[in-house]
């Protein structure tokens, strides 16, 4: 005999000021199988849930229908204290009123109306549960992290400080990722590679951290503890083992010498150049050259090979291949961190044609002492020093005519350090910000903006630019000055932009290989805006850095500690409990006929021979290791003869049903 | 048939008037993506028609064709289903899988004169909380156009001949 | 359903050749039993028949009207006892065979099937689905849908969906719920049919006109991609159900959409169970 308890939760004023729950409560009581009906204010808070318990108990439920906010938030919760007093979490059912109605409808009547539907529906399908057990699996003890940043390697020395096994993965030839190409960082003005660098020191010699370089992932395939993961190893040309790290090969490269390639590092700044083979920066790690075949005159041409001769240790190796290789983890960190957006979409300023209207990346690499002008800030166009330089903020940022609606988090600050660097390198110079707002949250950074208006002098103007244009030998600089209400055209020697930041390139793909989500910016999606940052919709995937959303170094640090954690906690025990929403065949009524099979995302499917009165036949059977639930089997099935537990072709229909009165 | 709730909580459809009649609309969700679309639809209270019930399912791969005519013998004027974006489903294709179904299913349904409005498709992710609420909006607004789906619901045997 | 006779062995060459090559397979044992048609005791019509014995082959007929597909014999506990067998066919009653293959419920060595094409009133070389298939493949499914086939389709496609739904409404309430439709059919094998399933009831199982609405409806979805039109179905509904016209219509969608047409690699993938990338989107927003 089914009782049902149905709970209704007003969250204060969130379902109570819409809902009628008094009659939501009297509708209740009459539907099929319910037992008992009773309000709270909070059913997710303490008291509540021991009400949830104590009614259980008292009214001998055998399920229960919480009306409340969405399952996302508290399905959980409200599963884990109907366990605890040993009714089977499988047979509490939530109904969304809140979310799903009360939220977002306004009419009294309406929302009551389908609050009143929703827990039918709720009711009906409960009582068509059965109770369902957790499923152990077992756990691989190694986590993979994808990008070698400063987040991707923060978050691979915390597991390995828990004494875990990581596999750090980076598409580039060295670790550093964007720190790597920062002058000097706000608000403190450290060096950016002075503190970057210990970091990748450490990863390289921790002996925990397995680290790949010239690496991607090709594919990845499994579920949380059981990921298999194959990674593409691009040849490098340079045995690791027997390069010394003199340097030579890259002086001496002829194409070095020619100056025909653009640096990447360098942010692609006209005055930048390298050899074919080439490290990243100085302080590469590894400290192993890489050569570039499509700008490598051997590969090209069939001609040079100086690097090889000039080799001390016979290090170049011409006939390097690619390879795969094949790694099985229990955690993944995503931490492929971000790109700022090219230039080249506001035709207006002139980034990408005139060449002193550079990003604010690039900019950086004019103050970098390693960059190409050794620190000295100059034109691109002359090598002159300029003596206005105009920052202009917000490019390819809060525009949704671009489809950049966001804000980039971080350039408020980039350009105010800019704006400081430049007058610390050149006394004499103008620094001019056309700005839309000042962002400068963190700590120290409202001190340091004002530093750079009140001490450094930079000039602040509130307003846009509408368009950039080459005069003479200077740039022409359209702005506005809404404070005062004048247009404001500046000549200007050099023009920074500050670029939107996106997601970096590949994320989107990579995301589709992880079976994880990402927004249109390419940004990952996190399992909940608020209180679930660091995890991605997949189990198992925990994102760290940039990559989720703009952030600067303290925040980016902070989440990959935090993914770091929760990643640890996962390959801490050799079981994982897993949810039993898993496939299952009718053997009786399975015909065989394979769609099952074919149909699965996962490969769970196989056909087996069992026993018939006249011999034998063959029928499907489901892995439960691998099932992940997604119960596209039972969608094919047309003899229905595969279900999928918690997701019942008698539940779905129940609920079906139950829609309407 | 599973309710035996008090008549006056659901105004009835006016059958055969556009003006007043208020749709029945069944839609059925996937956890990953709409599902949580919806709910950001909520979270940020976006208002929206509220003749949607949602009936929330792992991936739409799980639907199938007998589910949703359920729905209309279950006095459903109109049927949603939305799902993660090709590409992006949690369950690597399992949208996928389900998009051939929704093809033939629609245009079988569309052979036998059943209205397109009555049976609507859309990829709706988990960000696209505004999506959703403007998908619910002219589902309903077409089904309010199209009527109540009487014909499906009074089916009565031929006179004459038998 | 059948209107004309074919009395092969008396029609010259063709009807030589079938009674001759069936006699070969079961003489010589290759084949322990032959599927065909003969006539019955009086005359007037022409029934299928399973022949063990080789003197009984005298008597070897042709079904050229749709009449039924004996391929839904197959399935038979007896007629599997004596595989394998030899079949006469037509070629959507092979391609069904193919189907049947694909979907495990027979093995490509099971059968020795004999196709006859009406077009050329030949029966074709080769008596494996290997030897056969390479002419099925060249001839369909171009052949399902040549002028006179789609016309009924074509005609009510230009109807409003107001007139469709009159249209269907009548013609399926006639239904009895008598199933001959899925008897006949070879790719109906479902132990436990969709119907037959009363939690949850998706269908209702009595001649209820929206019932019988959703019985058809369901059965022709759930063959999409998978018949191959040899329209044993419609021969055998009692109250003439136009359901060639439902399976004809599915069929030229498939191959339009997904230039998917059965029956012709028993290897091949299945329509519902698969996809492709490029698959339309179209209908989703």
């Amino acid at each position: 005999m089914s009782r049902v308890g149905v709970f209704l939760c007003l969250c204060g004023k969130n379902i109570g000021g819409t809902v009628d729950v008094t009659a939501l409560g009297e509708a209740a009581r009459q539907m099929l199988g319910v037992a008992h009906v009773e309000d709270a204010t909070y059913l997710c808070s303490h008291p509540g849930q021991e009400q949830i318990r104590e009614a259980i108990r008292t009214h001998r439920l055998t399920a229960a229908v919480v009306a409340a906010c969405s399952p996302t938030m508290h399905e959980a919760t409200f599963r884990r204290a109907a366990a605890s007093v040993g009714l089977n979490p499988y047979l509490v059912e939530m109904a969304n009123v809140r979310e799903q109605c009360s939220w977002v409808h306004r009419d009294v009547h309406a929302a009551t109306a389908k609050a009143i539907d929703l827990v039918r529906m709720a009711a009906a399908r409960v009582l068509r549960s059965e109770p369902l057990y957790p499923l152990t699996v077992p756990v691989t003890r190694r986590a993979l992290v994808i990008g070698g940043g400063i987040a991707g390697m923060q978050a691979a020395l915390d597991i390995a400080a828990n004494d875990q096994e990581v596999v750090l993965v980076e598409r580039g030839p060295s670790l550093g990722g964007r720190m790597a190409q920062l002058s000097e960082t706000f608000p403190t003005l450290d060096c950016s590679q002075c503190i970057l660098t210990p970091k990748t020191v450490e990863v390289a010699q921790n002996e925990k951290v397995r680290l790949l370089t010239c690496a991607e992932v090709e594919s990845v395939s499994g579920y949380i503890g059981n990921f298999q993961v194959t990674v593409r190893l691009r040849p490098r040309y340079v045995d690791a083992e027997r390069c010394t790290g003199c340097g030579q090969c890259e002086a001496d490269c002829p194409v070095g010498k020619s100056g025909m390639v653009r640096s990447e590092f360098e942010a692609g700044l006209p005055q930048s150049h390298r050899s074919a083979i080439y490290r990243l920066f100085p302080q590469a790690v590894p400290n192993t050259p890489v050569l570039d075949p499509e700008t490598c005159l051997y590969f090209q041409k069939g001609t040079c090979q100086v690097c090889s001769r000039v080799c001390p240790t016979g290090a170049i190796n011409y006939d390097d291949q690619p390879r795969t290789e094949t790694l099985a983890v229990g955690a993944i960190v995503v931490a492929t961190g971000l790109e700022p957006v090219s230039p080249g979409i506001y035709g207006e300023f002139g980034g990408g044609r005139y060449p002193d209207v550079i990003t604010g990346l690039q900019f950086e690499r004019l103050l970098s002492a390693s960059g190409p002008t050794g620190g000295e800030v100059r034109r691109p166009s002359d090598g002159r020093v300029p003596q206005r330089v105009v920052f202009v903020q917000c490019v390819g940022s809060r525009d949704p005519a671009k489809r950049l609606p966001h804000c980039s988090k971080v350039c408020c600050m980039a350009t105010a350090k800019h704006a400081t660097l430049y007058r610390h390198k050149v006394p004499g110079g103008e620094a001019v910000v056309f700005y839309t707002d000042i962002r400068s949250p963190g700590k120290g950074y409202e001190e340091f903006v004002r530093r750079a208006i009140e001490e450094e002098g930079a000039l602040y103007l509130r307003g846009r630019v509408s368009k950039v244009y080459p005069e003479g030998d200077h740039l022409k600089v359209l702005g506005a000055d809404t404070l005062s209400g004048e247009p404001m055209p500046l000549t200007a020697d050099l023009v920074v932009l500050a670029m939107g930041l996106v997601a970096s390139p590949g994320a989107r793909e990579l995301a589709q290989r992880l079976g994880a989500s990402v927004d249109e910016q390419g940004f990952f999606t996190e399992a909940h805006p608020k209180l679930r940052p660091l995890e991605s919709f997949v189990p198992g995937i925990f994102l760290a850095g940039a990559c989720q959303g703009p952030k600067d170094i303290p925040d980016a640090v902070a989440q990959a500690s935090g993914a770091a954690a929760k990643v640890s906690a996962l390959l801490a025990r050799s079981e994982f409990a897993r949810e039993p929403v898993i496939a299952r065949v009718e053997e009786r009524t399975c015909t065989g006929c394979r769609a099952c099979i074919e149909a699965c995302p996962y490969e769970a499917i196989e056909e087996v021979e069992v026993a018939t009165a006249k011999g034998s036949r063959l029928v499907a059977h489901v892995t439960e290791g691998k099932c992940q639930g997604c119960g596209v089997c039972a969608g094919v099935c047309r003899s229905h003869s595969i279900d999928l537990a918690g997701f019942t072709d008698q539940e779905v229909a129940a609920q079906i049903a139950g829609a309407s009165p | 048939m599973t309710s035996m709730a008090a008549p006056a909580e659901r105004a009835p459809a006016t059958p055969g008037t556009a003006q007043g009649f208020e749709p029945r609309l069944v839609a059925f969700v996937c956890t990953w993506c709409t599902y949580q679309a919806a709910d950001l639809a909520g979270t940020t209270r976006l208002p929206y028609a509220s003749n949607v019930r949602i009936v929330r399912v792992p991936c739409t791969g799980r639907l199938s064709a007998e589910m949703l005519l359920h729905a209309f013998t279950f006095g459903a004027d109109g049927v949603l289903v939305s799902g993660c974006h090709p590409n992006d489903c949690h369950y690597a294709s399992g949208n996928l899988a389900a998009r051939r179904r929704w093809i033939v299913f629609a245009r079988l349904l569309g052979f036998l004169g059943i209205p397109q409005e009555r049976v609507r498709f859309a990829w709706v992710s988990a960000s696209e909380g505004r999506k959703w609420a403007d998908l619910v909006n002219a589902v309903v607004r077409d089904l309010q156009e199209v009527g109540p789906f009487t014909d499906y619901h009074h089916l009565q045997r031929r006179t004459a001949a038998l | 359903m059948t209107t004309e006779l074919h009395n092969v062995r008396g029609a010259g060459e063709a009807g030589a050749e079938l009674a001759e090559r069936a006699k070969a397979l079961l003489a010589g044992g290759a084949v322990k039993a032959v599927l065909s048609w003969r006539r019955d005791l009086t005359a007037s019509r022409l029934q299928p028949a399973l022949f063990e014995d080789v003197t009984e082959l005298g008597d070897l007929f042709i079904e050229t009207e749709p009449g039924l597909n004996l391929a839904v014999y197959l399935r038979r506990a007896a007629v599997r006892g004596l595989f394998p067998v030899s079949i006469v066919t037509r070629p959507g009653d092979l391609r069904s065979i193919v189907v049947l293959v694909q979907e495990g419920q027979l093995k490509a060595e099971d059968v020795r099937p004999l196709l006859f094409d009406s077009d050329s009133s030949t029966i074709l070389p080769g008596d494996t689905l290997a030897e056969l298939l390479p002419w099925l493949r060249a001839h369909y499914p171009a052949r399902d849908f040549e002028d006179g086939q789609m016309e009924a389709v074509t005609a009510l496609e230009k109807l409003t969906p107001a007139e469709r739904w009159a249209y269907w409404k009548d013609e399926l309430s006639r239904c009895i719920r008598c199933y001959a439709c899925r008897e006949a059919c070879p790719l109906c094998y479902c132990e436990r049919c969709i119907v037959d399933l009363t939690q949850p009831p998706w269908l209702e199982p009595s001649a209820h006109p929206r019932g019988s609405l959703t019985w058809n409806l369901i059965r022709a979805y759930h063959l999409a991609g998978r018949c191959t039109l040899c329209g044993a179905c419609q021969s055998a509904c009692p109250v003439d159900i136009p359901l060639m016209v439902l399976n004809r219509m599915l069929a030229h969608h498939v191959l339009k959409e997904f230039d998917f047409a059965p029956g012709l690699d028993p290897a091949g993938p299945a329509l519902l169970a698969t996809w492709r990338r490029e698959d339309p989107n179209e209908l989703f927003r």
